[in-house]
């Protein structure tokens, strides 16, 4: 091999290790970070829990919403209308939450009924419902009834 | 790398690039909501075109899982355009009309010549009723659910588009 | 109708944008210069067609001519004016309208500012941003009429959403189309100079301010956009990595790459490929931005309308330009020019090369997290998102090396012969950036490793911007060195600001009554009284807060609003200044106010800091054009 060529094939090489290398600590921290959805009735279904942060999304169900004063904390009930989960949130509840309408919890899973809430999503159009809401509501069969999405 | 080899290697990758875009927007499609509207249909009470006596009264609870009402009149060329949709949904769903600010010689008329697609119209001689149900022009068409919710609104003339629309969500 | 003269000016324009075109491909062979001038002439007059089309589109804003669809869905008559003629160019449409003038408005300053460039390079740069313009047009009149009309026209509008009347929203979007629509310019300038032969370092020193004057109204940009989600969106924070955010960030960080290159290449006769590539990379990922944010691909609280047709339309457009100019590219690429790239370990030039390499990689990162959560629903399924982490874990270590690089490489020569004393100087910076860490560290007590990891580098960057601008004795005289003093300062400032701010900031949620105090933290937060007031198109609930804080008092004063139509309950922040942090309070309307009002309060430690930074980049590239230096005449 001309000592050219062979200069090439150790840049290559060496940029093709590097290349490696970064692409895995992407990946790595991708995978960290990656957070996904779940519809209340995903959960059930699930064997094992969903570890780390996720997202659950459903309707607030009417009625459900419960204030501890003394903690400023909030329960509430996240429906698709087949199945339920329990939330717990230490926060304010952002102005667009409301019962009855499409709500996305982000929080780690105490267990199968329970989540610890930490950020309420909320957009800024009072009659928007977040698409994985709409999704996972149309998937428990419950679509047509009251919300047209 | 030779030229043509470039080109070819740029030309798969970009094209396969639109193809997986591509069907992301198509996913995405079934996700995306319309403007949920849910909101409740005010109680009014429509006098038939034809015949005076015969009234009315809307929302209906609990008797058709939806139904449609449509604002229209002889004097709108959109609502001319649009009757052609108007006369498939009738088939698929009731659909009450409102005729805003007409002649009731000329509504007939229409009606008669182009095909009458409502289950009932009621006359809206001075435009009260329509802006009391919340309209902002013509042609407009409600889509109202059994519990009395206006779930999906239309200003302007139905299209094709639309059309599917209200197929769909009225399955 | 005045309506109907907006559209009939624009497919006006869209023919002569034809003819243009038409002129300069039959004239092609013809080198004479009255050609030149028709053909400069039809383009100017498609400018002033596109320009009184906005105009005209303004103007059925301000008069809320209903009659228009966009007029009817997006502006009301209660709208105050400025929100009113804002709205023109806030909706889908309209905005399109504005790109497509920015396009045009670009090329027309490049006819102004080239007198000095042969005609027969400015005439091909003309005729690609035409083409540009031509694509764009047909996409605004075929799908995206802002002149679209409805009949019966409607007596009242739809359009009264009040988080879109706000002002710095109003103004966002102009400088952001000044910022990445403006690469299109040097984007065809490239593709005219390589079918003409001319791509060479003399191309370099026109292309530059063309990069420059949309870098800086870009970063300006970014930096509008940054400081309205901090004082609007009420969560204390300034960026949040949304998919929109990155849309714009993604264009900037290739075309500071690109800058880079650029000189480069005018100095070296190096790095042609590099810039090439760069300057088609950095147009396409501006496009690539404009279709995440208006197809409908992504959910972000801020995204456009969403309309998956249209999205199909821009991908199209975009696969379109990026195979036409990177077949240009290459078959067109003077292959002499790039036997040219050897460096030398210590020279400017390299660590240059070393910068590009960071940049390409803080790029990546941040597209593989925009695009991930859309390629991913595309084979699986799923739904995710990705988490703020996955950037700021994995951006943090290179940013810092990042910053050494900054400062090491403007003490390089651009010959590679290493210049006397940097060592001594690398290890000066070193002793007083370690010094003034520690001070920084015992006066805050923070002791972090990457808190001081990024305290220091950031210092570093500062102290040598500082040591260049103390020891430079000739001043006033290079644009260049200015330039690059205030951007490279601005960046060092900013990094320092997000690493003081991220781990000294400090948030608290309460729940008060009026009356009631909350003490956490070493803040105390009193709920003094209500207050309600009423103005034409909403009821406004203030809360009086009295924030203490070593010994120190502050009165905010935020708000909840009820609006009527459409109703809407929205919360405006109080902040006020303390030093240069924020003392930042945001109210939510939980119910019944005797039950207790919840408060969002953030102490946002050296935020201004981070605004001050912004304005210093964005200042480093305005001084790099208006100071105009010796451009050889080509």
């Amino acid at each position: 091999m001309t000592p050219s060529r062979k200069k090439r094939l150790t840049y290559f090489l060496v940029s093709a290790v590097v290349v490696l290398i970064l692409g895995k600590f992407i990946f790595n921290s991708l995978q960290k970070n990656t957070i996904y959805f779940f519809s209340p009735t995903d959960l059930y279904l699930n064997n094992e829990n969903p570890k780390g942060l996720i997202r659950v999304g459903g309707l607030v169900k009417k009625g459900s919403v419960q204030e501890n004063k003394n903690e400023a904390t909030y329960t509430f009930v996240v429906t698709d209308l087949k199945n339920d989960i329990y939330v717990e949130y230490k926060g304010i509840l952002p102005n667009l939450f409301q019962e009855e309408k499409g709500v996305v919890v982000e929080g780690t899973l105490k267990d199968k009924k329970f989540l610890l809430g930490k950020t309420i999503l909320a957009k800024h159009d009072e009659n928007y419902m977040p698409p994985e809401v709409a999704e996972a509501l149309k998937k428990s069969g419950n679509w047509n009834k009251k919300y047209d999405q | 790398m030779k030229k043509p080899f470039k080109i070819s290697l740029l030309v798969s990758v970009t094209v396969i690039s639109f193809v997986i875009f591509y069907y992301s927007l198509k996913a995405n499609n079934k996700n995306n909501p319309n403007i949920m509207l849910n909101k409740p249909l005010p109680a009014i009470e429509l006098t038939s075109l034809v015949n005076a006596n015969l009234k009315q009264e809307l929302p209906l609870i609990n008797r058709d899982k939806y139904y449609l009402i449509n604002i229209w009149s002889s004097w709108c060329v959109p609502c001319r355009e649009e009757h052609p949709i108007l006369m498939k949904l009738k088939d698929k769903i009731k659909i009450y009309g409102i005729n805003y600010k007409d002649k009731k010689t000329n509504a007939t008329a229409f009606l008669n010549k182009l095909g009458n697609p409502f289950y009932f119209t009621g006359s809206d001689k001075d435009g009260s009723i329509s802006i009391e149900i919340g309209a902002y022009g013509i042609p407009e068409t409600y889509v109202v659910n059994s519990q009395g919710l206006i779930i999906f609104k239309h200003v302007g003339p139905l299209n094709k588009k639309i059309y599917l629309r209200i197929s769909k969500i009225i399955k | 109708m005045i309506s109907n003269l907006g559209a009939v000016l624009l497919i006006v324009s869209f023919l002569t944008t034809c003819s243009t075109l038409f002129l300069y491909i039959k004239n092609n062979i013809i080198q004479k210069s009255s050609i030149y001038l028709q053909f400069f002439l039809f383009y100017k007059v498609s400018f002033y067609l596109i320009l009184f089309s906005f105009f005209v589109l303004i103007v059925c804003f301000a008069i809320s001519d209903f009659s228009i669809i966009s007029v009817y869905e997006n502006s009301h008559t209660d709208k105050p004016l400025f929100y009113k003629i804002s709205a023109a160019w806030g909706n889908h449409e309209g905005s399109m309208l504005l790109f497509i003038l920015v396009i045009s408005l670009y090329g027309i300053l490049f006819l102004l500012n080239s007198k000095n460039i042969n005609d027969s390079l400015r005439a091909c740069t003309i005729f690609f941003q035409s083409i540009i313009q031509l694509i764009f047009l047909s996409f605004l009149i075929f799908t995206s009429n802002p002149f679209s009309k409805i009949f019966p026209v409607p007596v009242q509008g739809l359009g009264l959403n009040p988080i879109l009347q706000d002002p710095l929203l109003a103004i966002h979007p102009p400088f952001l189309y000044l910022g990445y629509v403006g690469f299109s310019l040097v984007f065809s300038l490239l593709l005219a100079s390589l079918i003409l032969k001319q791509y060479n370092s003399r191309w370099a020193s026109i292309a530059k301010k063309w990069i420059m004057l949309p870098w800086s109204f870009l970063s300006f940009g970014i930096g509008l956009g940054s400081f309205w989600a901090y004082y609007e969106l009420g969560w204390g924070g300034y960026w949040f990595w949304d998919p929109v955010e990155n849309a714009s960030l993604m264009p900037w960080i290739a075309s500071t790459a690109l800058i880079h290159s650029i000189v480069v290449m005018e100095k070296l006769k190096k790095l042609f490929a590099w810039t090439a590539i760069l300057t088609i990379l950095t147009f396409i990922l501006s496009l690539f931005g404009t279709f995440l944010v208006r197809s409908g691909v992504l959910n972000s609280v801020h995204a456009f309308a969403n309309d998956p047709e249209r999205g199909v339309y821009i991908l199209f457009i975009i696969t379109i330009i990026t195979l036409g100019s990177l077949i240009i590219y290459i078959l067109k690429f003077p292959k002499e020019s790039a036997n040219n790239n050897s460096f030398t370990l210590f020279s400017r030039d390299f660590s240059i090369l070393l910068n590009n390499y960071f940049l390409i990689f803080i790029l990546t990162v941040v597209i593989v997290g925009t695009t991930y959560p859309i390629l991913l629903s595309v084979f699986t399924g799923e739904t995710i998102s990705v988490g703020p982490q996955y950037y700021n874990t994995i951006l943090a270590p290179f940013i810092f090396i990042f910053l050494i690089l900054m400062a090491i490489g403007p003490l390089m020569k651009w010959n590679g012969k290493p210049p006397i004393l940097i060592k001594q100087k690398i290890f000066s910076f070193f002793i007083v950036s370690v010094f003034l860490t520690i001070l920084i560290s015992l006066y805050l007590s923070g002791y972090n490793f990457i808190f001081l990891l990024g305290v220091m580098c950031s210092v570093y960057l500062i102290v040598s911007v500082f040591y260049e601008i103390v020891m430079n004795k000739k001043f006033f005289s290079t644009k260049q060195n200015f330039s690059r003093l205030f951007s490279h300062l601005g960046f060092g400032l900013l990094i320092l600001a997000i690493t003081l701010n991220h781990f000294f900031s400090k948030e608290i949620n309460a729940k008060l009554h009026l009356g009631e105090s909350f003490f956490k933290q070493g803040i105390k937060i009193n709920f003094l009284k209500s207050e309600s007031s009423k103005e034409k198109n909403f009821e406004e609930l203030f809360g009086i807060y009295k924030i203490t804080k070593d010994n120190k008092t502050f009165i905010l004063k935020p708000s909840v609003r009820k609006y009527k139509q459409p109703q809407q309950f929205t919360s405006e922040t109080s902040i006020q200044r303390d030093g240069l942090s924020d003392v930042y309070i945001a109210m939510d309307y939980a119910g019944d106010p005797s039950m207790g009002m919840g408060v969002r309060f953030y102490y946002n430690y050296f935020v201004r800091l981070i605004w001050i930074s912004f304005a210093l980049i964005t200042i480093g590239g305005i001084v790099s054009f208006v100071r105009r230096g010796n451009e050889k005449t080509i």
